[in-house]
């Protein structure tokens, strides 16, 4: 095990969750969302606007500034924004959890919104406010060196690696194809989630229109508008709080070398995760043995079959024999996506998968409960290859 | 589908500095140019200010040997990029070059031939003075995977 500060590890816990629906209709303002959301965890955790003291929101959308303003945050010590697209959301409960270590702030609302449908490439026409998001650090480079040959889509730059993936380890469509079925089979155990009444079939999927091979549609996350949000604070103050506090283990985050350009990485399949994960169960002091279910960032199926070995359950080109054979639904020896995910929940940037991670761990999830559950991974994923990761558990 | 000839309309980088020295050396000459560190003898590409290994300052543009191998591709079923629509599907190729760089570009033989590691020269067609598109051309013909 590698040597590992465990100063953050139990520095603070998530005492509210908040979330709003997905949407998929008309344009909506990804603000209003992200408000929305904010006010739905504060409540969640009994605690008031006043007594957040530092704020974290998403890129684009929404200042920390304005935020406070429209809450009524009148005390603001602490704001930053993570800048690793999919992998910010969870990124910034390692910030959250410095802040509040350290004393700057007690109690910090963690909030993530996005208009995702309505700003969609294909979108007719663009919300004003989706150009506030900054250029992805690998824009440049795309176009530079990328886009000039056809490849102008995060789906076609995942192909790059994707392909290798399954071309290197003879990976089997059938692995993508469970992960995809899985994910559906638990949103329709999840209110909220935008594909609850909608199952998946093998032939459906089978029959589904690739889009960059070996990339199916029903391998695709879902483009929603919506928001989500997190309040933590001291493990102290979570005590006398409405709900069981769900504590922060460990966490961290890692980036591929370099990460503004995929192609020119020395192993293209090694991630920010795979540097990360070592690091968050060091400081966790856990091991995978420990962990009842895992909520992995998947914006594509292939993507959580790459993370599954990243986070070493399985060796490089194994984790199709993982999901074949140990399972990753609720009866699986390792439940993953247990609300749905990006595929079937919805695209809430992995704050979704926080928000279902608190839920299980509070032991609120009903039909799809981990049974007993007290250590639950959350992963996210971003920026082509960017990767955090926190571990949380119960009380 | 097999690409032989660059689709008219494609994407054109607006490039400046030293991504535009990388353009305008492939374009002049008609093989690719890549950075070569002066004091550490590195290769690096795409362009950057500092050498990733030693961070010198220091730079030759070196022509490469025009040789690699594949080492990924992209196939898209699926294009927003209208310039590309009637090619679907076609495929967007990752090839490292004999010094060790990868570049994208495009595979001039049939798509069914894609193949980590296969062979292939490495061609720059000169459009303007201001860039040059990448070609992989195979240089055997591919005994294939399934008999
Ligand atoms: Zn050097």
């Amino acid at each position: 095990m590698i040597s590992q500060d465990t100063r953050l590890s139990q520095s603070c816990a998530v005492v509210g969750v908040g979330e709003t629906p997905h949407y998929r209709s008309d344009p909506v303002d990804a603000a209003h969302l992200i408000l929305e959301a904010s006010l739905a965890a504060l409540n969640d955790a009994g605690l008031r606007p006043k007594d957040v003291n530092a704020i974290l929101p998403p890129e684009g959308y929404i200042s920390s500034e304005e935020l406070a303003a429209q809450l009524g945050v009148d005390d603001l010590r602490y704001s930053t924004t993570v800048h690793m697209g999919g992998a910010s959301s969870v990124a910034a409960l390692q910030s959250a959890a410095m802040a509040i270590a350290t004393g700057v702030a007690d109690t910090v609302l963690v909030a993530f919104g996005w208009d995702g449908y309505s700003s969609r490439p294909t979108a007719p026409q663009r919300p004003q406010r989706s150009s506030r998001l900054p250029q992805r650090p690998f824009a440049e480079l795309m176009r530079n060196y990328y886009a000039p040959y056809g490849a102008r889509l995060a789906v076609q730059w995942y192909g790059f690696y994707i392909q290798r993936y399954m071309e290197l380890y003879n990976v089997p469509p059938e692995a993508a194809l469970q992960v995809a079925l899985t994910a559906r089979s638990h949103a329709a155990l999840t209110d909220g989630a935008y594909l609850k009444d909608k199952p998946l079939t093998r032939d459906q999927y089978f029959s589904s229109p690739i889009i960059v091979e070996p990339i199916r549609r029903y391998d695709c996350c879902l483009e929603t508008d919506c928001a989500a949000a997190v309040i933590l604070t001291s493990p102290e103050r979570a005590k006398d709080l409405r709900h069981q506090p769900v504590a922060y283990l460990g966490g961290a985050e890692g980036h591929p070398h370099p990460a503004d350009d995929i192609t020119n990485r020395s192993d293209m399949l090694r991630l920010g995760l795979h540097s990360a994960a070592p690091r968050a169960f060091a400081m966790a002091g856990l091991q995978l043995s420990d962990v009842d279910f895992l909520e992995v960032y998947d914006c594509y199926s292939h993507v959580v079959l790459l993370q599954l070995e990243a986070l070493g359950l399985a060796e490089a080109g194994g984790a199709a024999d993982f999901v074949a054979n140990e399972g990753i639904g609720l009866d699986g020896s390792m439940p993953v996506n247990t609300h749905g995910g990006l595929l079937s929940h919805g695209h809430g940037w992995g704050m979704n998968h926080i928000v279902e991670a608190v839920r299980q761990l509070r032991h609120e999830r009903g039909s799809a409960q981990v049974s007993g559950a007290q250590v639950g991974v959350v992963t996210g994923y971003g920026d082509l290859g960017d990767g955090s990761i926190a571990i949380l558990g119960r009380g | 589908m097999n690409v032989t000839s660059r689709p008219a309309g494609i994407y054109r980088p607006k490039s400046f500095g030293l991504d535009l020295d990388f353009y305008a050396h492939a374009a002049a000459s008609g093989v690719v140019h890549i950075q070569r560190c002066e004091a550490c003898r590195n290769f690096q590409h795409p362009p950057r200010f500092l050498c990733f290994t030693c961070s010198s300052k220091e730079f030759q543009w070196e022509a490469i040997e025009g040789t690699g191998t594949i080492y990924s591709w992209s196939l898209s079923h699926f294009t927003i990029d209208t310039a590309w629509s009637d090619s679907l599907p076609y495929a967007t190729v990752v090839v490292e070059s004999l010094e060790g760089v990868r570049f994208v570009g495009t595979f001039s033989g049939p798509e069914n031939d894609l193949m980590i590691s296969l062979p292939v020269n490495i061609r720059a067609e000169s459009i303007d003075e201001n860039f040059a598109y990448i070609w992989f051309d195979p240089i055997l013909e591919v005994v294939k995977k399934n008999g």
